[in-house]
């Protein structure tokens, strides 16, 4: 494999035979320079780094963080447990379907006098009285129709859209109060790490080629671990998950994925096509979601959704001529974007999720024809006393700094540091704290090709 | 049997199309109770430990009654999901891009009228659906026919539970009480009005827990080892278990470790100096 653990004396380098200047043969003598090129084969652009480019970070005082957004829409709803039939301008007496309530089945909508609208069958009724609201996960209320000749009978998961107190009479007395409710989210920041020993034999053997300008060991070494540091912090931050099960006390973290797994648009396909946009459309659009995202693909996916978009666009959206150019043209048929049913959607490909890039293994892996859609732009916040409205991206790389530190902070230790300790050699101890904080997570959706 | 609350048979649903008596419930087998917002007053998981949507595929591949690959898709007032057989006429644009094709849980349930055949059918045909037993493709199940009669079973036998617990909380001795009550972490100084009181709580939260763990003879054991250095009958020097009485060594133990739990061990696997030792203790501390 392409890496080892632990990382200590770099055993590729510490065999004289191979890369010492004073045992190379004569014909080495000769070619040597040929050897003193390295080439960093595989890069990755990691999205983690462009949000936080971007400003989409915050720092965080406590571990577990928090926030909180507004449960559901202002105007609420109810559906029908069963199906109740009654005859024109009777009271019908309903029981509040699951998904109703909150507060573990205490609390309901209905209340006297307030107006529900049946989707289906587009009939105005009014709660005439309300038997019980104190058993949970069964509350009743009774619904009498606004119109003598029509009929407030429901069919089970009838939905009541709730209208409000209306038409209250004269001298009306006080209403229920509706409280819409407050949910709170949280997550936790949790522990990135990495220890780069390099002992002084390391850091004296001159590597064949040079990185920076300079044949130091040390200098390459920390170049991978930056690279990969930055591999690892986008997997915590999109694929991290709360853990229970480690032999110290720990949280772990709930990634983006998991959060949108949870709580976002969740959404299976057989084949991209048209059609797939207009399901995903409808559901972005039931949650009143933005107007733009960042679409970010497998290569797979990825694929798809570009063929699908070349077989609805008349003639494959190729353009055909370019001014200027002689003896042919550039053909290109990739889509940066595309704007469909007013929305736009950034496309790109996003090398995390394919495994085959990222590790060289051979599986494809969960992740395989696999779509991460985020809101593109903020939403907006207020925190603090007297503070002002305020901006707040829709993902937020959350972080820590104990003891006053910086984001990653970074230690020496060893001999041949100012860190202190008697080994003879450098101990790079680099640690960030992060985690993932997702806002509206609602508005967020993963498309998983079956 | 009912026609609900029957499992249907690896891809019955390519050979035979059911009469239901009951419209059908489908639900998502899969919960993120730990990532579930909660409610900001109350703390408590606001509705359901379901995502809000979960829309699966209308259109896969399945095996046909002759075990061949077949194409399925529903088309909403289709009475087939085999592609093959959708030609009469054949769907327009419109119509395969239609909402009514959308297969959308809610909540992480999903309400099937017993009529719509062709979507109990195409849902039974979706490799995702934990009833099918003879997939094209092995996924991850994601969803469950709701069997109502084990719904209500499971119900009934969580009541049980619930009643069990609370039953033996309330009327169990004192002698079975305290090692329970101090595992939960009930102080077993108070008075005994108390304990009992915290306990029956500790039931009701969790009963299938609290029965286990009063069935659990280690956690007697645990109690005997704690009580038993309190009033200093035994006492751990150099690593080792000392009888204070006789101020004999008995065996190794990491004193830097759970003692209690060490011996409590040591009990379960028979050790005999182990259980000569609590037998011992709980004479002395009935005394």
């Amino acid at each position: 494999m392409a890496i080892t653990i632990p990382n200590s004396t770099p055993a590729n380098f510490s065999d004289p035979s191979i890369n010492r200047y004073g045992l190379i043969s004569g014909l080495n003598i000769v070619n040597v320079h040929a050897y003193d090129r390295f080439y960093d084969t595989f890069g990755f652009a990691p999205y983690t780094q462009l949000a936080m480019m971007q400003n989409n970070f915050r720092k965080v005082e406590n571990k577990q963080f928090l926030w909180y957004q507004s449960h559901g829409r202002t105007m609420g709803f109810v559906t029908a447990s069963a199906a109740v039939t009654v005859a024109n301008g009777a009271p019908a007496t309903i029981t509040v379907g699951a998904g109703s309530y909150s507060q573990s089945g205490t609390k309901s909508l209905p209340a006297l006098g307030y107006v529900f609208h049946n989707s289906r069958t587009n009939v105005d009724s009014r709660v005439s009285a309300v038997p019980n609201k104190t058993t949970a996960n069964a509350h009743t209320f009774v619904l009498t129709p606004l119109l003598a000749g029509q009929n407030a009978s429901v069919a089970i998961g009838d939905e009541l859209l709730g209208r409000g107190f209306v038409y209250v009479g004269d001298q009306s007395d006080k209403t229920d109060t509706i409280i819409k409710t407050i949910d709170k989210y949280s997550n936790y920041c949790t522990q990135l790490r990495t220890d780069d020993e390099i002992s002084d034999l390391a850091d004296a053997e001159r590597i064949e080629f040079m990185i920076n300008g300079q044949h130091s060991y040390t200098l390459k070494q920390m170049r991978d671990t930056d690279l990969r540091r930055m591999f690892e912090l986008d997997y915590l931050i999109f694929e991290g998950t709360r853990a229970d099960n480690l032999p110290y006390v720990e949280e772990g973290s709930n990634g983006v994925i998991k959060q949108v797994q949870a709580n976002g648009i969740n959404m299976d396909y057989t084949s991209w096509s048209l059609a797939t946009f207009a399901t995903m459309n409808r559901a972005l659009n039931a949650v009143g979601a933005p107007k733009e995202y960042d679409f970010l693909s497998d290569d797979s996916a990825m694929t798809e959704i570009q063929n699908s978009i070349f077989t609805e666009i008349n003639n494959g959206g190729i353009i055909y001529s370019q001014p200027g150019k002689r003896g042919g043209i550039d053909l290109d048929r990739d889509y940066q974007s595309m704007t469909i049913y007013k929305r736009k959607y950034n496309l790109g490909h996003y090398g995390l999720f394919d495994e085959q890039t990222t590790y060289g293994s051979t599986g494809l892996g969960a992740r395989n024809r696999f779509s991460l859609l985020m809101p593109v732009g903020t939403t907006s916040t207020s925190y603090g006393e007297n503070s002002p409205t305020v901006s707040a991206p829709r993902l937020s790389v959350n972080y820590q700094t104990p003891f006053n530190q910086n984001r990653w902070h970074v230690k020496e230790n060893g001999l041949h540091s100012d860190g202190g300790g008697t080994k003879a050699g450098r101990i790079i101890t680099t640690i960030g704290y992060f985690g993932a904080e997702v806002i509206g997570a609602q508005q967020f959706l993963i498309a998983k090709g079956s | 049997m009912e026609a609900t609350t029957r499992k249907p048979a690896a891809n019955a649903a390519t050979t035979m199309k059911p009469k239901y008596e009951k419209d059908l419930r489908f639900k998502l087998i899969q919960d993120f109770d730990l990532i579930k917002p909660k409610d900001a007053a109350t703390g408590m998981i606001v509705d359901n430990p379901y995502p809000p949507t979960r829309i699966i595929a209308s259109e896969g591949v399945a095996k046909d009654a002759k075990g061949e690959y077949r194409q399925w898709r529903y088309i909403f007032g289709y009475k087939s999901v085999w592609v093959d057989e959708q030609s009469k006429p054949a769907p327009t644009k419109n119509q395969i891009n239609s909402e009514k094709n959308d297969i959308i849980f809610k909540n992480g349930h999903l309400l099937v009228k017993k009529a719509d055949l062709a979507l109990i059918q195409a849902l039974m045909l979706n490799d995702a659906f934990d009833g099918n037993e003879d997939p094209v493709n092995e996924i991850p199940k994601v969803f469950e026919l709701i069997d109502d009669n084990a719904s209500a079973r499971k119900l009934r036998s969580l009541s049980d539970i619930s009643f069990a617990a609370e039953s033996e909380a309330r009327t169990c001795s004192l002698e079975v009480m305290l090692p329970i009550a101090q595992l939960y972490g009930i102080s077993t100084t108070d008075d005994e009005d108390i304990i009992r009181t915290q306990f029956i709580f500790q039931a009701k939260q969790n009963p299938e827990k609290f029965l286990e763990n009063v069935a659990n003879p280690k956690f007697k054991v645990k109690f005997t080892i704690t009580e038993a250095l309190k009033r200093g009958l035994i006492n751990v020097t150099d690593g080792k278990i000392v009888y204070m009485e006789t101020g004999k060594p008995l065996f190794e133990v990491n004193g830097n470790g759970d003692v209690a739990e060490q011996i409590a061990r040591m009990v379960l696997m028979n050790d005999d100096i182990a259980i000569k030792l609590i037998e011992q203790l709980e004479l002395n501390l009935k005394g």
